[in-house]
């Protein structure tokens, strides 16, 4: 399955952090249980020479160049996640082209559409496919957190500020938004639509949609 | 102390172990509470449409749910352990301050009924989430009092967390046995050493964010209603403290596992310098890395990258405190009992919930991730996971030393294996859902959530019942569990070494160690005199009135007036509490390096100014930050006329408008007082060192006049601005200053109280030249309030 920008990059990123996470989870919980199992105590078995003796200070033990090793190893592979993230962080920042600017309004409890030729629209957004929409996200009242699971992107909005995130449709068709921060008794039912449509058809429910205003 | 169950032992106590038993029964019933509650909301969301709740409900049962497990269950439990461990750990007699230690619980214990009582309240309690995050938590779109009521448990609970971080830190510092050695010290107490120096940073803002809020809900200040504090002003304080705050939970649940995993495997733990050295790593980064929670907001790119990369390193120090766990297994004897099962499964928690941890840092995962499920799955895993089953295998670990009784030990294993068995199904399908948003009270059929919800709810049901068969297997064990003896698990540590159930005062000789070794010397004279009772009523009525005070403040004034008269009253008590032969005596002498020289009293009144300036510093933060914000700021430098100066008030500034400056003058003359006082209190001090008792009396009634003058002065002030219209309501110019120099004067009244009791405490010939410690700690708040106004005249007069 092919997804859309900017989802292709977020989907690739967490594709390699689940996979290394599963890896090094997977050899680090099988090294405890196996460590548990192993060394189990049986009848018979001696207690280890340095075993803790009651009211006596246990020795210290543990080598410098091990905590190296294992820091070295760690810091190599944190600093590819880190490299990773930043790389696709650019991308889900940095709109491809100048794109359709869309003006998006939180309120308690919906989400309002200004086009740039002032047509406005509540809870169903209407863009055309293949082209880059970029959203302008605000709230009036409350914090919301303004989410198109689709895409893999979302952004906080706050009052008073305008946070940025763009993404592209590459197929006709109804995409959710979500409201990612609670915000009042109406959050769960703070959902919206996009539709994306062929550009012809959009050009033409946007004349339609200035003609009503 | 042998009435098990007298009302007077349990009501009055100040005796370390019973206020240990105190905690653990109050976090289990809050944890039995607040886990009822999400059994109720896994109800509700097991598949889609359900009408078990309605929003409001539902968003309040989630906000209560969340703010008790953090802040009344998980760290209490573990100071629950602490307060019992710790001090035999160290071969104490009791805590640094006893009276203070009860204060603690009493005020956890009330701050917690606050927060259930707000349910009952009209309109109900909070529902804004535990973040409470602004401008939602403020009246205009929360108007109910049970908000303002959950503020004020949480401030309630920030000064019990205050007064505890006060007494660990001396506890520790101070009271340790000759010759235990910072590094001989046993890593839980190190655990919980931790954990208090991060709450001393971490709850102050926390107390200053709660500060502004409740100026916003009760006084009609707009700090976080209007756009130059707003939202993101909120977040910063909240999340400084809340970030923090996770480690705070988690610092002494790694101290238990570095007790458990040892003493089972039957080997020393591996690397005990570089986890502790990791640990303190971990401990400053907690501090560095609270933006990560702020990487959906207006930030810039290059703050969120910087927060992004402190929160990915954080993970470094946690691996190799979790590899040095597991390493310690290695080549040992490890006996697979019930708290060794806790212990191990704690690990895996962690191993979870740390991997997933590392995608919540990623500022690009994180635009899908944050407000989702999947934060959901992963801090329980955290918090959830790994702090509680820690907890439930200190329980197991220390209930023979608190009972002198063993638990049964099927039982135990049982409700370890299908606890790891429901906790995984509640959570680990949560990773799965990382587009279903958090706290939605229902979803729609067509989303598709269906199947990972039911899993979650059939989890919880599972994890939530299985809990019934610990209650069963404690409640069995204190009456029919085998005798436990000293020493039931083979551990190194001084609670090992004294009688199951230890006796009142511990130890009958204090402990010493020598080379390797703890010991009691023979017939030795006990350092402490005997302690015949330890109970005191006041810590209890000092709660019960600032619990009426609180409530009055929210909801009916003349409450508020009681509680303050119950609290006074209470104060004159506590003050005049007779020590002889009560309260563990304290063993001077015995602190060591670098705290060899100072006394208990001073060591802890310089942590609670650590607090105090940490507190000050948030609240000012706060002003810059909205002062930055701000258009149009009134400001001194804007009035050319330097006549103006002289009268203050509302000055028309063209090209600005109408501004209010500060009286410069008036201000000078009024920071010369309070700067005079100071030298007064220091003289005070200088003539009871001399056995000047004349002398003391003099300067002591000339400080506070001088404070009494100040405070008049700063009313004179108050009046002339109001009558100018320069109110609190009137803007954040006039907001900040009110609420900024409000607090000091708070600060400088209590100062004066403290200052009249020393007078009177004088006049009975109360101080001598060998005993002033009150003059001398009374002294370093006084000049502490007068430094703080030394800050503030600059910032709100002259700038």
């Amino acid at each position: 399955m092919a997804y859309p920008p900017p989802a292709d990059q977020w989907w690739g990123l967490f594709y390699y952090f689940s996979t290394l996470g599963a890896i090094i989870g997977g050899i680090v919980i099988a090294f405890l249980v196996l460590a548990a199992i192993k060394y189990r105590y049986k009848p018979g078995k001696p207690e280890p020479e340095d075993a803790p003796k009651p009211g006596t200070f246990p020795k210290d033990r543990g080598h410098l160049k091990y905590l190296f090793v294992l820091s070295f190893v760690t810091l190599s592979i944190i600093s590819t996640l880190v490299v990773g993230s930043f790389s696709a962080f650019h991308v889900l920042t940095t709109p491809p082209d100048k794109g359709l600017d869309i003006e998006v309004t939180g309120f308690q409890w919906a989400w309002g559409f200004k086009y740039p030729n002032g047509v406005q629209t509540v809870s169903n957004l209407v863009i055309p496919v293949n082209q880059t929409i970029v959203f302008h996200v605000t709230s009036s009242d409350v914090k919301h957190k303004f989410g198109v699971p689709y895409f893999k992107t979302s952004i906080d909005a706050i009052p008073g500020q305008v946070g940025e995130i763009w993404i592209k449709a590459t197929s006709t068709g109804d995409y959710d938004i979500l409201c990612y921060e609670l915000c009042g008794v109406g959050h769960a039912g703070m959902i919206g639509k996009i539709t994306a449509v062929s550009q012809s058809q959009f050009n033409q429910w946007l004349e339609n949609a200035t003609k009503q205003k | 102390m042998s009435e098990t169950f007298s009302l007077r032992r349990w009501l009055t106590t100040t005796n370390h172990k019973d206020v240990g038993i105190l905690y653990l029964v109050t976090s289990f019933y809050f944890m039995f509470f607040a886990g009822f509650l999400a059994m109720n909301f896994r109800v509700q969301l097991f598949s889609p449409n359900q009408s078990l709740f309605t929003a409001s409900a539902y968003n309040q049962v989630v906000t209560t749910h969340g703010l008790m497990m953090i802040l009344w269950v998980l760290s209490p439990m573990g100071f629950a352990f602490a307060n019992y461990i710790v001090p035999i750990q160290i071969g104490a007699k009791d805590m640094a301050f006893p009276r203070l230690n009860a204060l603690s619980y009493w005020f956890y214990l009330f701050s917690g009924l606050l927060l259930v009582s707000s349910f009952f309240l009209p309109g109900g309690g909070a529902d804004v989430g535990w973040t409470a995050y602004a401008p939602l938590s403020t009246t205009k779109y929360t108007p109910q009092v049970g908000m303002t009521v959950a503020a004020m448990a949480l401030i309630m609970l920030v000064a019990s967390i205050t007064v505890s971080t006060v007494n660990f830190i001396t506890t520790i510092a101070r009271e340790r046995a000759r010759g235990m050695t910072w590094s001989k010290m046993p890593l839980f107490t190190w655990g919980i050493l931790y954990t208090v120096i991060m709450m001393l940073f971490a709850f102050p803002p926390l107390g200053a964010g709660l500060l502004i809020l409740l100026s916003d809900r009760i006084l009609g200040t707009m700090f976080f209603t209007s756009n130059a504090g707003g939202a993101l002003l909120w977040e910063n304080f909240f999340w400084f403290f809340g970030h923090p705050e996770v480690y705070i939970l988690l610092a002494p649940a790694l101290g238990i596992l570095f007790e458990i995993i040892p003493a089972f495997s039957r080997r020393p733990i591996y690397g005990r310098k570089f986890i502790l050295g990791a640990f303190a790593l971990a401990s400053i980064i907690s501090f560095l890395v609270w933006g990560h929670h702020m990487f959906a907001t207006t930030e810039t790119a290059l703050v969120k990258k910087i927060f992004s990369a402190t929160s990915v390193a954080i993970s470094l120090p946690f691996e190799i405190v979790t590899i040095y766990l597991i390493a310690t297994l290695l080549r040992g004897s490890i006996r697979l009992s019930t708290p060794m099962l806790f212990g191990l499964g704690a690990i895996y928690m962690f191993i979870i919930g740390g991997i997933t941890g590392v995608f919540n840092a990623s500022i690009a995962l994180d635009y899908q991730f944050r407000g989702s499920y999947w934060v959901v799955g992963h801090f329980h895993f955290v918090m959830g996971g790994t702090v509680i089953f820690a907890l439930l295998g200190a329980l197991y670990y220390w209930f023979p030393k608190m009972t002198g009784r063993m638990y049964n030990e099927k039982l135990g294993k049982i409700h370890f294996f299908i606890s790891a068995i429901g906790f995984t199904m509640i959570y680990f399908p949560m990773f799965f859902l990382f587009d279903m948003p958090r706290r939605i009270f229902t979803y729609p059929a067509t989303a598709g959530w269906d199947f990972m919800n039911h899993i979650a709810t059939i989890g919880g049901f599972i994890f939530g019942s299985i809990q019934l068969l610990l209650l069963a297997n404690i409640l069995l064990s204190l009456r029919r569990g085998p005798p436990a003896g000293f020493n039931p698990w083979g551990g190194w540590t001084l609670e090992w070494l004294i009688p199951s159930p230890p006796p009142a005062q511990d130890f009958e000789v204090s402990p010493k160690i020598e080379r390797e070794e703890i010991v009691f010397p023979k017939g030795g004279s006990t350092e402490w005199e005997d302690v015949e009772e330890s109970y005191t009523p006041w810590p209890l009525t000092i709660t019960i009135g600032t619990t009426l005070g609180l409530l009055g403040v929210a909801m009916f004034l003349p409450l508020a007036i009681l509680g303050l008269a119950v609290v006074l009253a209470s104060l004159v008590g506590w003050f005049r509490d007779d020590f002889r032969g009560k309260f563990a005596a304290k063993a001077e002498g015995m602190g060591m390096w670098p705290f060899e020289k100072i006394s208990h009293e001073k060591l802890g009144m310089w942590v609670f100014i650590t607090a105090e300036m940490m507190l000050f510093s948030m609240v000012v933060s706060g002003y810059i930050y909205v002062r930055s914000n701000s258009a149009v700021w009134p400001s001194p430098l804007l009035v050319t006329n330097i006549l103006a100066h002289l009268q203050g008030g509302i000055i028309n500034v063209p090209g600005v408008g109408e501004i209010a400056i500060h009286n410069i003058v008036l201000g000078t003359v009024n920071t010369l007082v309070l700067v005079t006082s100071s030298l007064t209190m220091a003289l005070a001090l200088n003539a009871i060192k001399n056995g000047n008792v004349r002398g003391l009396k003099i300067w002591l009634l000339a400080t506070l006049a001088l404070g009494v003058t100040f405070m008049v002065i700063k009313g004179y002030e108050w009046a002339g601005l109001y009558s100018e219209g320069f109110t609190i309501t009137s803007g954040l110019p006039a907001a900040s200053y009110y609420l900024t120099v409000g607090l000091h004067g708070a600060h400088v009244i209590a100062g004066l109280i403290a200052i009249a009791f020393l007078i009177t405490k004088a006049y009975k010939n109360g101080f001598t030249k060998e005993s002033y410690t009150g003059i001398e700690n009374t002294g370093l708040y006084w000049h502490m309030v007068d430094v703080i106004w030394l800050f503030l005249f600059p910032l709100f007069y002259l700038l």
